[in-house]
């Protein structure tokens, strides 16, 4: 017989949906809470910021986490923090046109009323612009090739106030400035009582009694109220396990790279990896162009020689060049909705079979990350792109599909969207009583901008909700 | 009733016909290079050492996947392969460690079948530098989604590997990971690199 303990409410998950829930319902109810977490808990001497020692211990399959064909690779964390232990730390608000498309999937949102946790969630992590002094050279050229061809851009806001520029957020902050959930939402909530069970993964609910009965390996815990916010491909994949059905409406924002090659060492291992966004494609803040953002990106050797498409001597080259590049990263909010099932061994399966809609507009990007490149001062621009790698002259003849192009993401959303089959209009499981969907698998379309803090805001008023039903 | 024509010895050749001879002549040829390796045994180039101890990799998968991420990384990958700098075996297992199961037995049914694709009689581990990557080319822009994909597991389990040794970022001018901790020798944090802001630049 399993260890059993009893609680008022238990959170699964402690990323940016989950550990915003676990604070504020443990401010109501104190020890009452219990805050799950399948990955384990690292402290800052823990990561030792080597990228083959901190990647397979910290993300979601050693990083090999990807779609069923493989082509789109999906970047998630597991660990106390979820991914905002390994994210880039940026800061973007709700934007305007978020409402209106939310509202006309289904789902019950105001921005007027996310405000006020838009708010708190930025007071908590100590979001600030990132200043001038600490943008690397890498966004720095990004934004000047954007500012010579008149695309409107701007410095990005961050949750890492004081960051000594390592240039490792992504492996784990080392130094204690990266204010992600593991060193805010957290601690708030163990501070207020909550109790914390890191490396203790779900199996299964069950419905008990008005109650639910939350079955880990060894271990099992009895709730009056449960809220799921495991992250976009585990939550669905609990409640599939659990027999609810979930899994529909998978979503991402697809990403993918090219870089400018210039004279000059640019060196974009130093510093903040990603500062500059440039918006002037994008749909979202009052811009009306095809969906995508460009940000600038940096990336440290080990994840970078795995981008370029490229193979042998040509490989090699791209490697000697490694210092002399600037990196730009597509956003898109893609149109494709694909699905998550339960695979072979409790393995995610992940279709997403990719639309032509997002695929003819990754062209378009690889064109205007030339001319940006160019106009910055580039010899050239590497794409990772099959048959094409270095091109001075906007593409016009690639072809863009699974296979043939980098693509990843590491905004996945959906699988159980608000307005859909799974839950209501603002993140009840439809047909179960205290069950609560709250994390970025509710999300009914992606957002369209860096999500941390709309994850976090929206998770924050969804347990207010909680609450207030609840007393 | 019989169809007369379906049982007639002597009929010509049909378009199926051909098929049917096609699918057992090649049928025949994969069976006999799976013999001969089975004799032969794996086939790591020349001189190249294995790392002991592999859990999830066979000796000949290892062979075949060293093979495989030298030839994909470049040149000065197996200088380093062969002063024992880099064992991509090594890492490839590690990286299978942390994978589901079906997953692991999916990579090695690739690298078996990336290994009987070639046409001669000594697998892709056994082809010359040229030769490697014309049928690795011929992989990556393949018309069939499954040669692409092996191509991609093979292209980021090789890179990675190589990229997050030392020899890897003397390539490619990596100074290496600015570190905190003491027990490791590296650069201080901050920005080495300054520059001048053009005004423009918002």
């Amino acid at each position: 017989m399993a260890n059993v303990e009893r609680c008022k409410a238990i959170v699964i998950g402690s990323g940016a949906g989950g550990a915003p829930v676990a604070a504020r319902l443990a401010e109501a109810w104190g020890d009452g809470v219990v805050l799950l977490e399948a990955g384990p808990h690292f402290q800052a001497p823990d990561f030792t910021q080597i990228e083959r020692e901190m990647m397979p211990k910290l993300y979601a399959g050693a990083g090999t986490q990807a779609t069923e064909d493989g082509s789109v690779a999906i970047l998630q964390a597991s660990c106390v923090g979820g991914t905002t232990v390994v994210n880039d730390a940026l800061c973007l608000r709700p934007p305007p046109e978020l409402e209106p498309r939310w509202k006309a999937l289904g789902a019950e949102v105001s921005l007027q009323s996310l405000a006020p946790y838009v708010a708190q969630v930025e007071r908590e992590l100590g979001v600030e612009q990132i200043p001038q002094a600490m943008t690397n050279r890498a966004n720095y050229l990004v934004g000047l090739g954007a500012a010579r061809l008149g695309w409107k851009g701007e410095r990005m806001h961050h949750n890492a106030a004081g960051c000594p520029e390592c240039g490792l957020r992504h492996l784990g902050c080392a130094y204690d400035t990266k204010r992600s959930m593991n060193l805010t939402f957290v601690p708030r909530a163990v501070r207020a009582g909550a109790r914390l069970k890191p490396s203790t993964k779900v199996e299964r609910l069950v419905s008990n009694a008005g109650g639910w009965r939350v079955l880990c390996a060894d271990m099992e815990f009895e709730a009056e109220h449960v809220v799921v916010a495991a992250g976009v491909v585990q939550t669905p994949m609990l409640l599939l396990k659990s027999g609810i059905p979930a899994g529909q409406g998978f979503q991402m924002h697809l990403q993918t790279l090219a870089w400018g090659d210039f004279d000059d060492p640019v060196d974009g291992f130093n510093g903040i990896p990603m500062a500059y966004s440039v918006l002037e494609f994008s749909d979202v803040y009052g811009h009306t162009g095809p969906g995508y953002m460009i940000e600038g990106v940096s990336t440290q050797a080990l994840g970078f020689s795995v981008q370029p498409q490229a193979q042998g001597a040509l490989h090699e080259e791209i490697l000697r060049r490694y210092r002399y590049l600037a990196g730009a990263m597509m956003v898109l909010r893609a149109s494709t909705r694909g699905t998550i099932r339960v695979g072979p061994g409790d393995r995610p399966r992940i279709d997403f079979p990719l639309e032509a809609h997002d695929l003819q507009r990754v062209l378009p990007y690889y064109q205007r990350a030339t001319e940006m490149f160019m106009a910055a001062g580039a010899r050239r621009v590497l794409l990772p792109h099959r048959q094409a790698h270095f091109v001075t002259k906007p593409p016009t003849d690639l072809e863009i599909g699974p296979g043939r192009t980098f693509f990843y993401t590491a905004h996945p959303f959906g699988g159980a969207c608000r307005g859909g089959p799974t839950v209501d209009a603002v993140g009840r499981v439809k047909g179960q009583r205290n069950l609560w969907v709250l994390d970025a698998s509710a999300f009914p379309e992606a957002p369209g901008v860096n999500p941390q803090i709309i994850i976090c805001s929206v998770a924050l008023e969804g347990a207010e909700r909680l609450l207030s039903e609840a007393a | 009733m019989t169809d007369n024509h379906d049982v007639n010895p002597r009929r010509p050749l049909r378009r199926r016909d051909f098929l049917k001879i096609g699918v057992a002549v090649l049928g025949g040829y994969a069976l006999l290079k799976v013999s001969v390796r089975s004799v032969v045994g794996s086939t790591p180039p020349a001189g190249m050492p294995l790392p002991p101890d592999l859990k999830h990799l066979h000796a000949r998968h290892a062979a075949i996947f060293s093979a495989a991420a030298i030839a994909m990384v470049g040149p000065a990958a197996e200088a380093a392969y062969r002063n024992g700098r880099w064992l991509p075996a090594r890492d490839a297992d590690a990286m299978l460690e942390q994978m589901y199961e079906d997953q692991r037995g999916l990579v090695r049914m690739a690298l078996n079948l990336f290994e009987e694709s070639t046409w001669g009689m000594t697998g892709f581990s056994g082809l010359g530098a040229q030769a490697q990557q014309r049928h690795l080319a011929s992989w990556s822009s393949s018309s069939l989604a499954m040669k692409r994909s092996v191509w991609g597991m093979l292209h980021a389990l090789g890179c990675s590997s190589f990229s997050g040794t030392s020899a890897g970022w003397e390539v490619m001018g990596y100074p290496g990971p600015c570190l905190k901790s003491a027990q490791y020798e590296g650069r201080a944090p901050g920005q080495s690199v300054t520059f001048q802001w053009d005004a423009r630049v918002p």
